[in-house]
């Protein structure tokens, strides 16, 4: 049960770093890698600060301010230089490894679990709990209960956050940018300014997915950014395959996070199976093909499912 | 509205499941909580007769009531040669070529079989050997001139002979000839027979022998003596004759000539007088013995006494008419039959092992809790790189040696993250929840996931540079209460020495190292402050790829460094002849720190093996699972340094070995490198 309970917690973090790759990959159809080095700035500006110091929320916001301004580098080398935009990530993305080694002053920063913005939260818990809940028959430290009804609301609110931004007018113009850049600059927008908006954007929830995962662990690493794009459109994807086909920014952006939560559930998952430890990621990669195409190969023998295909074909 | 629900059905349904699938593999509170050692023994016997299992039944006793059995998850082989030497010789040798806690063997040709066989020196602890010095094992203590092994142990069980034929003398005093039989072959036989001889003699009766080398032979000796008249028959110590004493008891019955042993059972089958070994009592004695051992008692400390609990059994029934019957004999005795009644019985207290063994027993430490059976043990790596195999390989060869066997007696549990930083998290809350008993994370990032989760068992960490840096503790001695753990750290002292006599007026050296690696900048900078207190400068630079090292080596060697001292990370260890091409292009060696670097060519390596890091946080596991409180337990350091050299590069950069030095090089060859490639 604690088991569950800490993959969901990871899942709502990454659906915080999911809604930052569907910004830039849904909204503008790119996939920044810029992800790998603004998702460990995050970790590292917070680890780096909470060690000077800094009291957690003002640590947290300034990582998503890092994350905006590795964004923005971003957006701004590839629309000022017209380097492709994945080029521009791979460039800013190998700068930040150095800057965030930079940062830290190490490759390894530990942070003290009592002072992140999880543990009034956890200590809450504790208070109204106990040490331990009875959740379905098992016990669970209540620390582990704080964690995650703390990480669900950060998704939560990133979630509604990011459909109220989208709805509005600024968030439209941004859509349009991706949809048809041609009549964004028909109405005279500039839709150079809105993709580093949106980067920038983007990459503020990577570094802040960053930074509450490294005071979630109690630690920042260096290395601790390797394929968190790939993790990331992974969730995207298979958030979009979940819901199918949808107009309603509402919908994608639940699709997005729960594609998250659910590739998190996969993983944990393929480490109960107990395999050989070489096996993690093929077996992680089976399990959510089985995950992915399972339901709609289901969906399609459904004898009704294939009355409305034929009726459709006619 | 309830269109874009049923559109989020299904995620919400496949999120369901899985949760479900991960709440229903939660297995805590499935645990095994027995608890016992784990060994593994042998135990060589040469046959089934009645006294060898009865001293086997209460060698097995003694040892299961100090937690050593097979139900406790021990292993223990019980090999019996059934009477053939030649199998004897074959389970003798097999037992010498397996890895094995303690041999047991019981009778004088099993142990001298074991002996023979035992090239190796698993420790070995004899029982029922009448005569140790007659197997060519002296009484008393050792000593480096002796010829008795340093690995054994035992004690001797001689027969009580003399009282024997006292109490025979004492029965028949018109008793003139005895006779018995025995087997030249068996050292035991032969002893007791030397003795029977002298106290026959001043007894004043006659001893008639006869010798028997098979059970048939036995019997047909028997009717031999029968035939040339004797008063009575004595069975001594000789498996054969031991085999083939129901038939020539009956033998000499039908004669009328009555029979005395020296095996107090043998009143049930018609022995009048038998005085001899309280044969289960000599398996706890043998078992103490093994105890000691067990306990870590050098075999070599025991010493070797004569120690015979023995008791008295008397058959009246087949006492001769013409017999006394003393008060005091009948008595003493712990069995005495007389008519169709059952048998009177006493009992007798007598010591439970050989005095200086009971004296070895109370001088060691109360019994250490001991291990949980079948502990789960779970490691965890953030990634699987050359020094987590080394590291790897000594941890679980160290578990093995120390009686741990995956599947068996312990289940050993293997997670690597694959570089998945999340994946890392879910796996320390996936241990957090199984209730293993341990953790072992390798690797920086791992031990921080799991001193996040794990708060409520034991964590034995290994690999990591700096554990404190890493937050599990203030200093090596003062950690969290439940943490501790093996840390690697290169010998920096060793290599300034090699350094200073090889090359006294150095000045700069360099090194490239992994600002991404916790434990290369931890070492780049620890090799840094070695060198300035010696007033040496370390120029490093920045390789955080095997593909960048050649420009790091160039741009290290461009600062003028004299010699390169390439510090052991993740990325110089594959990509080390990358680092020694570089510097031969420039015609400066390369000073290692790794047993594969002179193989990957530098010219000589101070190294420290990350297999004793490992096999340092096995030991330390082992302390854990054993009770020892891990708080009291300080972080361990790795104390073995090795010198290897490759002599063409010494002389060729003119590099001469002082013979200090010279003394210091490591004989073995250094292990090969993992990877392909040689440094020219």
């Amino acid at each position: 049960m604690s088991l569950l309970l800490a993959t969901l917690a990871i899942g709502f973090v990454f659906a915080v770093l999911t809604l930052g790759v569907f910004l830039s990959f849904r909204v503008y159809r790119i996939p920044d890698i810029t992800a790998d080095g603004s998702f460990p700035l995050g970790a590292a500006v917070t680890a780096r600060l909470l060690k000077e110091g800094w009291d957690p929320w003002s640590a947290t916001a300034a990582a998503i301010a890092a994350g905006i301004l590795a964004g923005m580098i971003t957006g701004s080398i590839h629309v000022r230089f017209k380097i492709n935009a994945i080029l521009s990530g791979i460039l800013v993305m190998t700068a930040l490894y150095s800057v965030n080694l930079r940062v830290m002053g190490a490759s390894n920063l530990p942070i003290d679990a009592s002072r992140t913005v999880f543990a009034p939260l956890e200590s809450l818990s504790g208070r109204i709990f106990g040490e331990s809940v009875q959740l379905f028959g098992r016990t669970v430290p209540s620390v582990d209960l704080g964690m995650f009804l703390g990480t669900a609301f950060a998704a939560v609110l990133v979630g509604v956050a990011l459909t109220w931004f989208l709805h509005t007018e600024l968030g439209s113009a941004m859509r349009a940018t991706g949809d048809n850049p041609r009549m964004v600059r028909a109405l005279a927008t500039s839709t150079d300014r809105m993709i580093i908006i949106g980067l920038a954007a983007s990459n503020a929830l990577i570094a802040c997915a960053g930074s509450l995962f490294a005071q979630m662990q109690s630690f920042a690493d260096a290395q601790m950014g390797i394929g968190v794009i790939v993790l990331g459109l992974a969730s995207v994807i298979l958030g979009q395959t979940l819901v199918g086909p949808v107009r309603s920014i509402g919908l994608a952006v639940a699709g997005a996070v729960m594609g998250a939560l659910l590739f998190r559930l996969l993983v944990a998952i393929a480490i109960r199976l107990g395999l050989d430890a070489n096996d993690l990621k093929l077996v992680t990669a089976v399990v959510v093909l089985v995950a992915i195409v399972g339901p709609t190969w289901l969906a399609a023998r459904r004898p009704r499912a294939r009355k409305e295909a034929a009726r459709a074909a006619a | 509205m309830l269109a874009g629900l049923r559109r989020l059905l299904l995620g919400l349904i496949l999120i369901a499941a899985a949760s479900a699938a991960l709440v229903l593999s939660d297995r805590s509170g499935q645990r095994n909580d027995l608890r016992s050692p784990i060994e593994r023994i042998a135990v060589l016997q040469i046959n089934s007769i009645q006294s060898f299992e009865d001293a086997r039944r209460g060698l097995l006793e003694h040892l299961a009531a100090r937690g050593v059995s097979a139900e406790d998850g021990d292993e223990i082989i019980l090999l019996n040669a059934e009477g053939d030497v030649g199998t004897l010789g074959q389970m003798a040798t097999q037992l010498a070529g397996e890895d094995l806690d303690l041999v047991i063997t019981l009778s004088t040709p099993a142990t001298q079989a074991m002996i023979r066989a035992n090239q190796r020196g698993t420790p070995h602890v004899f029982g029922l050997v009448a005569s140790p010095p007659a197997a060519g094992i002296p009484l008393g203590a050792w000593s480096p001139e002796s010829p008795r092994p340093r690995n054994v142990a035992g004690f001797g069980t001689m027969q009580p002979i003399g009282p024997l034929f006292e109490a025979l003398r004492a029965c028949a005093p018109s008793l003139r000839r005895v006779g018995c039989v025995w087997n030249p072959a068996e050292p035991n036989a032969e002893a007791s027979v030397r003795i029977g001889r002298e106290v026959a003699a001043s007894l004043g009766f006659e001893l008639l022998e006869a010798n028997g080398a098979n059970v048939t032979e036995v019997v047909t000796a028997a009717d031999v003596l029968l035939s040339r008249g004797i008063d009575a028959f004595w069975i001594l110590a000789d498996t054969n004759v031991l085999a083939a004493a129901q038939t020539v008891i009956t033998r000499c019955r039908q004669a009328g000539v009555p029979v005395v042993t020296n095996f107090p059972a043998m009143w049930e089958i018609g022995g009048a007088i038998n005085l001899g070994a309280d044969y289960p009592a000599m398996g706890r004695a043998t078992g103490v013995i093994a105890e000691l051992v067990l306990r870590g008692v050098p075999p070599s400390d025991v010493e070797i006494e004569d120690f015979v609990p023995s008791w008295l059994s008397i058959n009246l029934d087949a006492f001769p008419r013409s017999w006394r019957r003393p008060k005091a004999l009948l008595d003493s005795a712990s069995i005495m039959l007389d008519g169709a009644g059952p048998p009177i019985e006493r009992s007798i207290e007598s010591p439970l092992a050989p005095p200086s063994a009971l004296a070895l027993l109370a001088d060691l430490p109360p019994v250490a809790a001991p291990r949980p059976a079948r502990p789960r043990i779970a490691a965890v790596t953030y990634n699987r790189t050359s020094n987590f195999e080394d590291a790897w390989e000594g941890f679980v060869t160290e578990l093995r040696r120390l009686g741990y066997r995956d599947g068996e007696n312990c289940e050993l549990d293997l997670k690597d993250a694959q570089l998945d930083i999340a994946a890392l998290n879910t796996i320390a809350a996936a241990f957090a929840q199984d209730r293993h008993d341990v953790v072992v994370p390798f690797t920086t990032p791992a031990l921080q996931a799991v001193l996040r989760k794990v708060k409520d068992r034991p964590i034995v960490f290994s690999l990591i540079g700096d554990a404190v840096g890493a937050g599990a503790g203030r200093s090596n001695e003062d950690h969290l209460p439940n943490v501790t753990g093996a840390i690697v750290a290169a010998d920096w002292e060793g290599m300034i020495r090699v350094l200073k006599a090889v090359a006294p007026n150095v000045r700069r050296v360099g090194t490239a190292f992994a600002p991404g690696e916790a434990n290369s900048v931890i070492y780049r900078d620890q090799w840094r402050a070695a060198l300035a207190k010696e007033g040496i400068e370390l120029v490093s630079v920045a390789a955080d790829r095997p593909t960048e090292l050649p420009e790091a080596i160039d741009a290290v060697i461009a600062q003028g460094v004299e010699i390169v001292t390439q510090i052991s990370d993740v990325v110089s260890g594959s990509g080390f002849p990358a680092v020694a091409k570089a510097a031969d292009r420039a015609g400066l060696p390369v000073f290692g720190f790794t047993p594969a670097a002179v193989s990957q060519g530098a010219t000589l390596a101070v190294s420290r093996d990350y297999r004793e890091v490992g096999a340092n946080s096995a030991i330390l596991l082992d302390r854990v699972l054993r009770g020892e409180d891990p708080k009291g337990i300080p972080f361990m350091l790795p104390t073995r340094t090795d010198l290897f050299v490759d002599r063409e590069r010494l002389e060729e950069f003119g590099i001469r070995l002082t013979p200090e030095l010279e003394a210091l090089v490591t004989q073995r060859e250094a292990p090969a490198a993992p990877t392909a490639g040689g440094g020219r």
